[in-house]
């Protein structure tokens, strides 16, 4: 990569990294960035849109990319800015599978952090284990919001189960599991 | 429970709200008259008294029922109301629905197309999430609210408005338009089930138009009962009295509505009769003058029964008064067991304990019976097999009842030696405040308790009283015997340590005792020894001639536990450079080999209290409870006898110091003066040297108050150096018995500054303290320094400046006491449900996970060894001792070995023991052993299914809230930088305020930037917040030109790093024209209308920076540059180039819950909580820390412990409602419908249940049939 990157490609960068998609494509226009991706064995395209200028995404936005979505037959999409959504602009891109990535979001590997332990996400099977061995429906484990940082980097959707691996100072390593919810 | 009644267990409580046609169909009177009773005393038929809702008197029988006063449960009447009236509880819950519903045919104002979409969303949710959460419902409430057409029939809509109390108005076109509660009514009425629900209410326990009242039900009498005073007149219940008002007004609204009274008659009744319904469901309704007595006295009525510390809930639901109990004061008796209590003669003969009459004891029982209530030993009551009871009080002949005395009987006899009884000194702030004792019958009048078990009570005896409970059946006095004992209860839970030990003067004596120069002749040795009941042969004394002499070690040594071999440091080592350990030549090194006190003084860090890793704990650990209780009971009875033997005193001349020492504490104080002199010229000067954020004034105190803390610190120093180990307080202080260092240096020396808020005392007058001053006079003693001592004694100003400081002292005390108490309050409330489940998960009442494995490990704290599962590193050098040397085991064969029992033990514990093992070179069998007993006492630590983890970590997060400091500022690191810490952060971080009070980021440096100074300054640039006043030397209106001027200063700008360019960019994007000139920027705007406005928005402009950091301080942590910010911004600061965003951090849980994720913040919370007791020098295991961190966290947002957080979203109705707020709460699940599963602890205690926690958990499952093919 280049030396000169711009914070919201480097965070653009980062997730993809993070969810571990595959790069496709790079296409760099005025003020954006498009990268079109790839979920490895999903085999699902994810569009992502990298805005340079602090732009405030609206509605017309997601339209827009709903449409570009449609014309690459990608099924999600992603939009990274420094800028700001509007309220309409939510609504509308949970409707086309649109995922904000808030502008906090930081730009650095935040299991990096030495707060933050590692998440995984669970296969289905390990999910029906993990619920069979508490005998638990799953919303009766710890919670995690989609919107939680941890849980944006590796691409958790509700009803997800994450594994948890913390240091621990009492038992040196501890598995902990949080249930992925929609907020 | 006595035989032949069926036990009955309540599974669950519903909620909800009554129907006219319930109430009508529960009455069994309707009430018409409003008054009580006729002229003859006897009850009215169809009034207040009827006596079909019950009767009080004792030998009537009911009317409805026929049972008597005693069993009949009382019955409910009804008053037919004239109109309808509003219920005010559900005044809120109306105004919402009438909002949101058409005013003509009564539906949601949504359209079909939303109430399918919310309906498949609610089913979504309610899937996906087990409920569905109230934020739902709200946002479907104000989406409803926005129409303002109905979408079925199109009729237009109105905006509603409700003015307190409860009259609500309909604002047309035309003008508001007053609802009646008849409209409201008939809206409510039409509004269809189905829509109910998508708002949250549950039809069928809670129709909309239930909650306007048309009949009003009567409580039964039990309810309101009336009292006879003693001059014969009767005296009603307040809810009585409400009623008489409500039927009266009713009464007449309904002849007046026959009647054909005009309409405004009419409605001035309704209105009144709506007054009279509000007051007597909330005499404390805003909005509303409450109801009031004759004499002026507000009335109580229905909400004020049910609310706050002295309502129902909390006096008399969730706090029970008891039989069999004795409360007295307290004293000493160094002569008990640890696990005896001293009752006096006179509570023992009224207290009883029940004892089943048995062929073997039937002789014992009638010599009981004989003596009778007032003979000691005696009995009370005897029970015959039928259930008879016969009080012995009453029985003339009783020889002759005694001879018919059976087995099988059940006599209730006095107390005596040996019976179980449970001690208690209130505050309870932990388990270990109530503790199983046996009986112990003396004279006199008072509780006698051994001095060692002060600790866990918090008691002295300055007039405590404490309280005693008998266990009544076998079962609680079993249960109370194993798991109550003092001796079990030694190692608290709170840090895996002994909470109960040896005290002050015992402690004094066992130093005394242990010192090398304490020989002991024969008669003394055995006068020590015989206390204890010691029979063995003495020891060899060590000096046999002339005549025979013992050791004070020696005799220590008699009452160690034989094999036991530990090494510690004493409290009264002096920390040499390089400790010489055995060799100490103070004696301060304390060895036990084999039982035997080789070396070393017993102190507070061998035999104290609340202090692990002592002797006393090693002797827990290794032999058990029950030797370590004999071991107290041995030492401190010899400990007590030495020291009334030598004698023990503090006396005025140890006081003084020497002449030499004196005359260098003056010359000290001398010196000291004369530097703040030179402080004080600088200051006026204006020389002195500012410190960063600091005003002059500021600055200059704080270099005052160092110099003389200072001096002080000296000052005592030099006093300590000044006298010696013989003085009587310095081997109290040293050997930490009792006071400190700075108690002797403020009797001898000097007193130092007084204090009040943290500052030297300077209001009073104006600019001075006291009129003996001149105005302004900065001099240490105006500002209340005391430099006399308290043995020469305080002269008239100094006195009065010290009982400023010490009256501030005594407020901060009774502040504290409240505010740890509620904390903990809210602590327990959150936590109390939480119980460790058969596999080892943490859960709540209904079965969600907070842990999957306490505290990470699944070790009890009460069990572990002051935190640790097992003390490894102690294992290996016992076995290493226990088995001698043999050939050392190959590393292969110790990596097997641990392999082997991979999975068994936590990852630490490994490495724990491969380490040790690796260096310990012990033999095959060596390192077996050492495994095998790691993993046995691993097992032994683990938590115990259902226990009641969340109480413990609330406990032993909230008992030390007590000892904490409340001053709210400290230092941190450097000295310019305040941080609430103590017990306002503690409280701050369980509130999960979203804002700390002084809010702080410690930013750490990349590899580039972390070494040079320099290159930190620049990161630091970067990050404080520069607006353009910084730079600035003056912004101003220029009047004749109408331009603002900014006047830059060079200085400040180099300081901040802006250049000419960055300014002028910063200023750009504003409507106006810049001109630049030397160090002088001018704005030019088109219109001079808003300059004003202009200015403030110029002057206050972002230059660089991240906003919210005013103060940026860089220091030097452990050998690299930090930078330590006030304000805190962590999303902005890890977007910064050259800082390390991986361990950059912010003392902000909710900054780091929504940069980071809730995991973070989890570690965010233990580690802030954590760095506040351990500042504040308190052992509390981490492991209740993270309890309570997680149930913060579980539902993914940081809860506060409190009524907003944790305790508001419990799943029990009652719980929330015995904790706070507990009317609204009830009237929500009324509505909701909402259902107790009854699974948690208050609820189960309000209803009279065994709570299902510890040993109530345990329960007899049996499946009737088995099915096959079915699991």
């Amino acid at each position: 990569m280049s030396v000169e990157v711009t914070l919201d490609e480097k965070k653009t960068l980062m997730l993809i990294k993070l969810r571990k998609y595959k790069l496709i494509k790079r296409e760099e226009k005025k003020g954006i960035i498009n990268f079109l991706c790839e979920i490895p064995k999903e085999d699902t395209k994810v569009l992502i849109w990298c805005y340079t200028t602090p732009v405030t995404v609206g509605v017309r936005y997601i339209e827009q990319m709903s449409k570009a979505m449609k014309d690459i037959e990608a099924e999600e999409g992603l939009i990274v800015t420094r800028g700001k959504y509007t309220p309409a602009a939510k609504v509308r891109s949970v409707e086309n599978k649109i995922e904000l990535i808030p502008r906090i979001f930081p730009s650095f590997n935040i299991f990096t952090h030495k707060l933050v332990p590692k998440h995984e996400i669970l296969t289905s099977k390990a999910k029906e284990e993990v619920l069979a061995k508490y005998r638990v429906k799953p919303y009766q484990l710890p919670w995690i919001k989609t919107s939680d940082p941890a849980a944006i980097a590796i691409g958790a959707k509700p009803g997800d189960i994450l594994k948890i691996i913390r240091d621990s100072p009492t038992a040196g390593k501890y598995i902990s599991y949080r249930y992925v919810i929609e907020g | 429970m006595s035989m032949g009644t069926i036990h009955k267990i309540i599974d669950k409580i519903f909620f909800g709200v009554l129907s006219p046609q319930n109430i009508r169909r529960y009455s069994v009177a309707e009430i018409q008259t409003a008054d009580t009773y006729d002229e003859d005393g006897v009850p009215l038929h169809a009034g207040l008294m009827d006596g079909r809702l019950g009767t009080l008197e004792p030998r009537q029988r009911c009317k409805t029922c026929g049972n008597t006063a005693t069993r009949c449960p009382g019955h409910f009447g009804h008053i037919e109301l004239a109109v309808p009236i509003i219920h005010i509880e559900f005044i809120k819950i109306i105004y919402d629905i009438l909002r949101i519903t058409c005013r003509n045919c009564g539906r949601v104002l949504l359209s079909t197309n939303q109430i399918t979409k919310i309906n498949a969303r609610l089913e979504q949710v309610k899937k996906l999430m087990g409920e569905v959460p109230n934020q739902f419902f709200k946002t479907v409430l104000k989406t409803a609210r926005k129409s303002r057409e109905c979408p079925h029939c199109g009729a237009p809509q109105y905006k509603i408005t409700l003015s307190k109390p409860t009259s609500f108005h309909e604002v047309q076109e035309e003008g508001a338009q007053r609802l009646t509660p008849s409209i409201v009514r008939d809206r409510l009425e039409r509004i269809q089930d189905s829509d109910l629900e998508l708002f949250g209410l549950n039809p069928k326990t809670a129709r909309s138009e239930w909650m306007v009242l048309q009949v009003l039900p009567v409580p039964p009498l039990f309810v309101r009962p009336s009292i006879t005073l003693e001059s014969g007149t009767r005296s009603e219940d307040d809810l009585t009295h409400k009623l008489v008002d409500i039927i009266r007004i009713n009464q007449r609204l309904k002849e007046n509505m026959e009647a054909g009274a005009p309409t405004l008659i009419i409605q001035d009744l309704s209105e009144l009769l709506q007054y009279h319904v509000t007051t007597y469901f909330n005499n404390q309704a805003s909005g509303i003058p409450p109801a009031r007595h004759r004499s002026g006295r507000a009335l109580k009525t229905i909400s004020q029964r049910l609310k706050g510390k002295e309502g129902r809930f909390r006096t008399n639901l969730s706090g029970k008064r008891v039989d069999f109990s004795a409360r007295t004061v307290i004293s000493p008796d160094p002569n008990l067991d640890i696990n005896e209590v001293g009752v006096p003669l006179a509570i023992t003969k009224r207290l009883s304990v029940p004892e089943k009459v048995t062929t073997s004891n039937i002789d014992e029982m009638r010599s009981l019976v004989i003596n009778g209530p007032d003979k000691y030993p005696g009995a009370l009551y005897i029970v015959r097999q039928d259930g008879k009871r016969v009080r012995l009080e009453f029985v003339t002949d009783r020889e002759k009842i005694a001879e018919g005395l059976e087995p099988g009987f059940i006599l209730e006899r006095h107390l005596k030696n040996g019976d179980v009884a449970l001690f208690n000194r209130q505050p309870s702030l932990h388990r270990m405040s109530i503790m199983a004792h046996y009986v112990r019958v003396l004279p006199y009048k008072t509780f006698r308790l051994h001095l060692c078990i002060c600790p866990p009570y918090n008691a002295d005896f300055d007039g405590d009283e404490m309280n005693l409970h008998i266990p009544q059946s076998e079962e609680a006095q079993t249960e109370a015997r194993l798991l109550m004992q003092v001796q079990d209860q030694i190692l608290s839970p709170r840090f895996g340590g002994p909470i109960i030990g040896a005290i002050r003067d015992f402690i004094t004596a066992a130093y005394i005792l242990t010192k090398k120069s304490t020989l002991l002749t024969k008669d003394e040795v055995c006068r020590l020894i015989v206390a204890t009941g010691y029979s063995d042969l003495l020891p060899e004394p060590v000096v046999k001639e002339p005549k025979p002499l013992w050791t004070g070690k020696q005799i220590f040594s008699l009452f160690i536990p034989k094999g036991l071999n530990y090494a510690l440091k004493s409290s009264v080592c002096r920390g040499c450079n390089r400790c010489l350990r055995e060799e100490c030549p103070y004696d301060e090194y304390v060895v036990v080999k084999d039982g035997v006190l080789r070396c070393g003084v017993i102190d507070k860090n061998s035999i104290g209290a609340e202090q692990s890793e002592t002797l006393l704990h090693r002797i827990i650990k290794d032999y058990g409870t029950q030797v370590a209780r004999q071991f107290l009971n041995h030492v401190c009875r010899i400990l007590k006898i030495f020291l009334t033997m030598r004698g023990f005193t503090y006396s005025f001349d140890e006081l003084e110091l020497s002449r030499p020492v004196k005359g260098k504490i003056d010359r000290l104080m001398g010196e000291s003066e004369d530097r703040i002199r030179e402080l004080i010229n600088t200051y006026r000067k204006g020389t002195l040297q500012r410190l960063p954020g600091q005003t002059l004034a500021e600055s200059f105190e704080i270099y005052v108050m160092n110099e003389l803390a200072e001096a002080r610190d000296k000052a005592g120093r030099a006093a300590d150096k000044g006298l010696d180990m013989n003085n009587s307080g310095v081997i109290m202080t040293r050997t930490s018995a009792r006071g400190s260092s700075l108690n002797i240096g403020q009797m001898t020396a000097c007193v130092g500054q007084q204090s009040v808020r943290g500052k030297r005392i300077m209001r009073g007058y104006v600019d001075r303290a006291l009129p003996h001053f001149k105005q302004g006079d900065p001099s240490p003693k105006a500002r209340g320094f005391v430099y006399s001592c308290f043995r020469d004694g305080l002269d008239p100003i100094e006195f009065f400046f010290h009982a400023m400081g010490g009256r501030e002292g005594l407020v901060d005390t009774a502040v504290r006491t409240q505010r740890s108490g509620y904390m903990q309050r809210r602590l327990i409330n959150a936590l109390e449900h939480l119980r460790v489940e058969y596999d080892q998960t943490v859960r709540n009442s209904i079965g969600n996970i907070i842990q999957f494995s306490y505290g990470e490990d699944g070790v009890d704290p009460a069990k572990s060894d002051h935190g640790k599962a097992v003390n490894v590193l102690r294992l290996i050098e016992q076995i290493n001792i226990m088995m001698g040397k043999g050939v050392p085991a190959s590393k292969q064969y110790i990596k097997e070995k641990i392999k082997k029992v991979e999975g068994q033990l936590t990852p630490l514990l490994l490495e724990e023991l491969k380490k040790g093992l690796f260096k310990a070179d012990l033999s095959q069998e060596g390192v077996d052993k050492t495994v095998s007993s790691t993993l046995e006492n691993f097992r032994k630590a683990l938590v115990e299914p259902g226990e009641a983890v969340g109480v413990i970590a609330a406990q032993s997060m909230g008992e030390p809230g007590t000892q904490m400091t409340l001053r709210t500022f400290h230092y941190a690191g450097v000295r310019e930088q305040n941080v609430t810490l103590g017990l306002p952060r503690l409280i701050e971080i369980v509130d999960a305020r979203r804002e700390p009070s002084t809010p702080i980021m410690s930013i750490y440096l990349d590899k580039e930037h972390r070494t040079s100074r320099e290159k930190i300054t620049e990161v630091a640039r970067e990050i404080i917040y520069t607006t353009t006043e910084d730079v600035a030397q003056s912004v101003y209106i220029d009047p004749e030109t109408d331009e603002i001027v900014i006047i830059l200063d060079p200085t400040k700008m180099k300081d901040r790093e802006v250049t000419l360019k960055t300014l002028e960019e910063a200023l750009l994007q504003q409507n106006y024209t810049i001109k630049v000139a030397e160090n002088q920027l001018t704005l030019k705007t088109e219109s001079s209308k808003n300059l004003k406005k202009l200015l403030g928005k110029v002057s206050t402009l972002r230059i660089k920076g991240i906003p919210g950091f005013r103060r940026v301080l860089i220091i030097e942590e452990s050998g690299e540059w930090v930078i330590r910010t006030d304000g805190s911004n962590l999303p902005m600061v890890l977007e910064v180039s050259g800082i390390d965003p991986t361990r950059t951090i912010t003392n902000n849980v909710h900054e780091i819950a929504g940069t980071l994720g809730i995991e973070a913040a989890r570690n965010a919370i233990i580690q802030e909580a954590v760095s506040v007791l351990e500042e504040q020098g308190l052992d509390v295991d981490i492991r209740h820390v993270m309890l309570v961190s997680d149930i913060m966290t579980t539902t993914s947002q940081v809860r506060q412990i409190g009524r907003h957080g944790v305790s508001g979203q419990k799943d029990s109705v009652l719980a929330r409602a015995a904790f706070e707020i507990s009317v609204a709460n009830i009237i929500q699940a009324a509505v909701k419908g909402e259902n107790d599963p009854l699974g948690g602890v208050t609820e189960n205690v309000i209803v009279g249940q065994y709570i299902p926690i510890g040993t109530g958990l345990v329960n007899l499952y049996m499946s009737p049939t088995t099915q096959e093919g079915k699991e």
